[in-house]
């Protein structure tokens, strides 16, 4: 299988997996990516190796197979989205015990009240 | 525990750390890896010392790593960039780390003192002390400082200290 290929086929597993937080049966997934089994067995040991998944034998249709439970979580960014500190030129000195104070500094201030603001905003 | 970013959140966060500049490098990269700088620069229409500072950004952050061939007809060496967004979350805890405390800080202050303000968005707001010493004018403006009601900031910082230690968990 192309290094490619097997890179998209991850993402969508990925993107599966995520939906499915208690575990999905392999064979359910491959059905659901359109691969075969050998594409899928392949598929599911590199998800292994990287620690995104752990491999279960589970008895299903009175036939044993994998389930794969997916170690993974989504990660929200979102609260981070504006925030001045990490391109600030005093970020480096700036906090407890550092030469630059963050107490009055404007940026913050505004950053943080916007984002407090639009929340309300979304919520009405 | 594995984090997934999303792509476009993995972008938006890049700018969050580098700036816009480098969201675009970082989009280039997540599309054509192992290009080198002058061939980003090209692509981009971006000056070849401005692709190199964001590459030296992004390799800060640990997010970029570069392969080196030599070129021997043109007798130099060539970077060749991948990107690796696995390690944006990583790279972003120390900064939130950093942020939270920051928050607790002026969290501390407000609830502490009696501030003044002028009301201007780019102005300081001041202490008691330091409002007397300037004889209630703003240091910045010259507008009179007015006492400062702190009730929603300090809202808003409790709000978002809560948001970001979600992510220290």
């Amino acid at each position: 299988m192309q290094t490619s290929k097997l890179a998209r086929l991850e993402e969508q597993a990925i993107r599966i997996l995520l939906e499915h937080e208690e575990g999905i049966l392999q064979s359910e997934l491959w059905h659901m990516l359109g691969i075969s089994s050998r594409e899928g067995s392949r598929l599911a040991i590199k998800l292994e190796k990287k620690g995104i998944v752990r491999r279960e034998k589970v008895l299903a249709n009175e036939r044993w197979t994998l389930k794969l439970i997916p170690l993974i979580k989504r990660f929200d960014p979102s609260p981070l989205f504006g925030a001045p500190c990490p391109l600030c030129p005093f970020n480096p000195n700036c906090g407890p015990d550092q030469s630059v104070s963050p107490v009055g500094c404007t940026l913050i201030e505004d950053w943080v009240i916007r984002s407090y603001r639009e929340g309300r905003k979304e919520v009405s | 525990m594995v984090f997934y970013i999303e792509p476009e959140d993995a972008l938006k966060l890049i700018e969050v750390l580098g700036g816009e500049e480098a969201r675009r490098v970082a989009a280039l990269l997540m599309e054509n890896p192992e290009v080198s700088d002058m061939e980003i620069a090209e692509m981009l229409q971006m000056d070849i010392k401005q692709v190199r500072k964001v590459l030296h950004r992004l390799l800060e952050l640990s997010l970029v790593t570069y392969v080196v061939s030599y070129d021997k007809e043109n007798a130099r060496r060539v970077f060749r960039w991948r990107i690796h967004t696995d390690q944006l979350v990583s790279s972003v805890r120390g900064q939130v780390v950093r942020i939270v405390e920051r928050l607790k800080m002026i969290k501390d202050f407000y609830s502490q003192n009696q501030v003044y303000w002028c009301g201007k968005s780019t102005c300081r707001k001041l202490d008691f002390s330091s409002a007397v010493d300037h004889f209630f004018k703003c240091p910045t403006c010259g507008g009179q400082l007015e006492p400062f009601d702190p009730r929603e900031l300090l809202e808003a910082v409790d709000e978002k200290i809560e948001q970001l230690q979600r992510f220290l968990r």
